[in-house]
Order: structure tokens, then C-alpha cells, then sequence
């Protein structure tokens, strides 16, 4: 059980953290199929966007991915090996931040400790040091509903991190949010998965936003409901110099580079 | 009721207005009984059921004991039954099913009606009473509480799998404080069912109570007295109901941010 910051290190003999190989799922159960032989990879420290229309089954990639969900062919790797179909290696956040209400927010950030067997007071002392570094300082004895939209979506994502995986799986997490906060979290968003070497597997329909964010963009194109499977149309590096980080993600948007690669992007998506 | 803040006036119009028209209302019925409009055996004025309640204060207390005794017992296993039954609904699909007619059912049958079937079944003692109590709270409580169950977002119960969290933990993490404000509002109903119910089947026969107080003063037409009780009924509904109240911002402390 070390800290994933140390983990994402031993990268070695197996150069990714989390891989998919000819995923073909479905929505119920075989008669329906959503997504046909997709296979990506993600590798230590990366943040992997997955881009496509509403519909085409970003979210039920995501569930495979995190086991939540059994596919109808193919696996799911993780450190090379095999977690198809079974939950919990995986952290997960989605649009909604899903704090519970019931909860201050250092025990919502705890949860995942707390579920793993934790003490709570271990718990505590294990999250209180974190919470200046993700930006909410002050807040561990406020309830969910006395914080703002973007410091919610923080302490979801400092819950995300203590799930312990060097991984994580973000299903459109800064959609919910208004425009000037969302431009703000996914640029401290990419600065703190860098920062703690969390590879990152975001999807979102937004071209904008996978460009920003992302060092590989998926391309996924297809129609399940009128009977064409999901499948990746291609791959997009975005040519991001590794000195590019937090304040830069912005004015990385201003570039030609930036412009080039979203023409790919839109190219692939028809 | 000092320096002018902004909520404050809302406040104090909140607490006079219907004080006042409380006020109006009792004093147009003293004037309609002191000035003969109805006569004074059929309709006692406000100052006579003053009188009966403080006139009889230690014997309404007693009787007022017992009601309250057996309202508390079989609310507590009213709440227990419901409680069981809307976890067990909400864990098996079966059990919900089979369950979900015999609920509704069995509240379209008037407690009136039961309740003599009840003291035949089981004599004039606290049985009765209580099985009569159980039978009335246990409903509000199980409905309310199988829709908070059922309320908890499922993106949540997804995240809670991804933690590998087991049933019980989403249980206790998620549902459970998730369904507390349903259980609550469900409780709120019961209480006022556990005195009400607790009444009705004191009316049917027993030693003591205000059902049993109730029938007395009646047939000896002291409507004072009558009018006493009933005002001592809706009282300890009030308190139950506000006691509820209490447990609730007790158990939800997230409901009160605004303190901190």
C-alpha cells in the first residue's frame, strides 16, 4: 500500500498502467452492441482524453475500464494484470461530485480509506495534510453544501486520489461547472495529476477541452442506437513541451500547435 | 424583538400574526357562549375548559401518563417493524413485490374498525393498544423510508463500488443518511398516529387513559372537561411531533450550515 505518487515510479518492464485490448461491450447483455475492438492505453503519469459525441458509450468505456462493468469480449489490464470486470483498482470521478451530504468534507475525502478498512482518526491524519495542496485549506469540518461548485469538484478529486490508484477515470468532471471555473480546474487539475504522477483516462465531448488537457486524444466515432458500434477513428498526439505546465495550459489553447491538433481532432470526428 | 435586522421582522409577523388571530378566534367564542348565542351546556367558553384542565390537572396527568406510555411503546415498535421491513424491501426484489399490496391494503382498513377485534383478541390490557399503535405508525415509516432507499443516486452506489465497498458499507455510508430526512418526515406522520391510535383504543375499554377519561366525561356531559382533553391530545401530538423535530436536527447536523 504505498503512495501512488511513489508506485507510478516503477514503470519498467511494463511501460502502461492501464490498458484495454479489444474491448467489445454492450449495453444489454450481447443483443446491443455499443463498442467494437477498442484497444488504448495509458501510460504512467499520461492524461488520455477520450472524445466523441453524446451517445456513442464514452461512459460505458469508462465503466469497463473501471470494472464496473463486464465487456462482451476483451480485457482490461492494469500494471499488465488482468482486472476485467472486477471494481476497486481503478479511482473514478464523474460530472457530478457525489460528495455526500451527510458528510463534513474531511470524512468525505476519507471515504475510500474509511471503506478500505481504515480507522477514522488514521483516516484524518492521513488527509489533513493534503487539503492546503489541493486548495482547501480550511474547509475539513464545512458540510458539502457550504462549498462552491470548483472546491467541491477539488475535494472530489482529493477523495479520487485517496483511492490509492495510480490511475484515475473522469467522466466529463468539470462539465457541471460554469466556463471560467472549468478553464480554471482542468488547469489545476492537469497540474496536480502531473504533479502526483496520476495517470488520468478523461472523456468529454468538449474538442477544446481534450486538446487542453490531454498528451493523447482518442478519437471515438459511431452511432450504437442506429446500429454502428462506437469504434476509435484515430489518435491524436498533442505536441505539449514537458515544461508546459499549470499557468501554461491556457495559453497553450492560443497556439497554432493547438489549433492544428483540434483540426485533427474534428477531421477524425467527421 | 430589539434592533432591526432583516430577517427579524418576517420573524416576529410570523409569531403575531396568527397569534392574533388565534386571539380573535378565542374571543369571539367566549363572547358567542357569555352572551347565550349557544347555550352553555352544548358549547363551553374558552375560560371554563381553562378551568376544567387546571381543575383537573393531577387526574389528566395521570390519565395523560398512560396514554403517553403506551403511544411511546408501540411507536417505538412501529418504527422497528417499519424500519425492518423497508431494508429487507429495499434489499429483495421478492419481498418488495410481495410486500408492496399488503401494505396499501392494510392501510385502507379503518383503525376504528379494528380496534374492537383487537380487544377480543386480546383483553382490555396495554396488548391491544400497542398491536393498534404498531399497526398505524409502522406504515409512514416503512413508505417514506423505502423511497429514501430507493432516492440514492446510483452513480453514487457505482463510485462506492469502485472504493470496493461491500453492501453494507454502501448501506451504511449512503443509504441510510441518504433516507434519514425520509424517515423523518415519515416519523412525524407517525407520531401524531401513536397518540391518536393510542386514544381510539383506549376508548374501547381499559383502566386508564385519555380515551378512557374521555368516554367518562362524556357520558356524564361535562363538555368542558371534553374540550380539555381534547386539548390535551393535540398538545402531546405538538410535543411528540416537535420532539421528532428535536432528534432530527440532532441526528442531521449538515441540515443546520448556517451556524458552522
Amino acid at each position: 500500500m504505498g503512495d501512488p505518487s511513489t508506485r507510478s515510479a516503477q514503470g519498467g518492464r511494463e511501460p502502461f498502467v492501464l490498458e484495454a485490448r479489444d474491448l467489445t461491450l454492450s449495453w444489454d447483455g450481447g443483443a446491443h452492441i455499443v463498442v467494437r475492438d477498442i484497444s488504448l492505453q495509458v501510460a504512467v503519469g499520461e492524461v488520455v482524453c477520450l472524445v466523441g459525441k453524446s451517445g456513442c458509450g464514452k461512459t460505458t468505456i469508462l465503466h469497463a475500464l473501471s470494472g464496473l462493468a463486464s465487456p462482451l469480449g476483451g480485457r482490461v489490464l492494469l500494471h499488465g494484470r488482468d482486472v476485467t470486470g472486477r471494481p476497486g483498482h481503478v479511482s473514478y470521478m464523474l460530472q457530478k461530485d457525489l460528495l455526500l451530504p451527510s458528510k463534513r468534507i474531511i470524512d468525505n475525502v476519507c471515504l475510500p480509506l474509511v471503506i478500505g478498512g481504515m480507522g477514522r482518526a488514521d483516516a484524518h491524519a492521513k488527509a489533513a495534510p493534503l487539503f492546503e495542496r489541493f486548495g482547501l485549506a480550511g474547509t475539513e469540518r464545512q458540510w458539502p453544501t457550504q462549498l462552491s461548485g470548483g472546491m467541491r469538484q477539488r475535494a472530489a478529486f482529493l477523495r479520487t486520489y485517496l483511492m490509492g490508484n495510480d490511475v484515475a477515470l473522469l467522466d466529463e468532471p468539470f462539465s457541471a461547472l460554469d466556463a471560467i471555473t472549468r478553464v480554471d480546474m482542468r488547469t489545476w487539475y492537469c497540474a496536480m495529476a502531473r504533479e502526483l504522477g496520476m495517470a488520468s483516462v478523461v472523456i468529454t465531448h468538449d474538442v477544446d477541452e481534450a486538446v487542453a488537457m490531454a498528451d493523447r486524444v482518442y478519437v471515438l466515432v459511431g452511432d450504437p442506437r442506429a446500429g454502428r458500434p462506437t469504434v476509435i477513428a484515430g489518435e491524436v498526439a498533442v505536441p505539449r513541451a514537458q515544461a508546459l505546465v499549470s499557468p501554461a495550459v491556457d495559453d497553450f489553447a492560443l497556439t497554432p500547435e493547438f489549433v492544428a491538433c483540434k483540426r485533427q481532432v474534428l477531421d477524425l470526428l467527421g | 424583538m430589539s434592533s432591526a435586522q432583516a430577517a427579524e421582522p418576517t420573524k416576529a409577523r410570523r409569531i403575531a400574526v396568527p397569534g392574533v388571530a388565534v386571539a380573535t378566534l378565542l374571543l369571539v367564542w367566549e363572547l358567542v357562549v357569555r352572551c347565550g348565542v349557544v347555550p352553555n351546556f352544548l358549547l363551553p367558553s374558552p375560560t371554563q375548559v381553562v378551568a376544567a384542565l387546571v381543575g383537573d390537572a393531577a387526574l389528566l396527568a395521570s390519565h395523560a401518563g398512560t396514554t403517553l406510555m403506551e403511544a411511546l411503546l408501540g411507536l417505538a415498535i412501529g418504527v422497528a417493524v417499519g424500519f425492518a421491513t423497508a431494508v429487507l424491501m429495499d434489499r429483495f426484489e421478492t419481498v418488495s413485490l410481495a410486500l408492496d399490496p399488503l401494505i396499501t391494503i392494510s392501510q385502507t382498513i379503518p383503525t376504528v374498525a379494528v380496534a374492537p377485534l383487537l380487544v377480543l383478541w386480546f383483553g382490555y390490557g396495554l396488548a391491544p393498544k400497542v398491536i393498534l399503535i404498531v399497526l398505524t405508525t409502522f406504515f409512514p415509516v416503512a413508505v417514506s423510508l423505502v423511497v429514501g432507499f430507493r432516492a440514492v443516486d446510483p452513480d453514487m452506489i457505482d463510485l462506492m463500488r469502485t472504493m470496493g465497498a461491500s453492501d453494507l458499507q454502501v448501506f451504511l455510508q449512503v443509504k441510510l443518511p441518504g433516507a434519514l430526512e425520509h424517515l423523518f418526515s415519515g416519523l412525524r406522520i407517525s407520531a401524531t398516529y401513536a397518540i391518536v391510535g393510542a386514544v381510539i383504543s383506549e376508548w374501547l375499554g381499559g383502566f386508564s387513559g385519555l380515551g378512557v377519561y374521555m368516554t367518562r366525561v362524556r357520558k356524564s356531559f361535562s363538555y368542558d372537561r371534553m374540550f380539555a382533553v381534547i386539548i390535551l391530545i393535540s398538545v402531546l401530538s405538538l410535543a411528540l411531533m416537535r420532539l421528532v423535530d428535536a432528534l432530527e436536527c440532532l441526528c442531521m447536523p449538515w441540515k443546520r450550515t448556517d451556524e458552522t
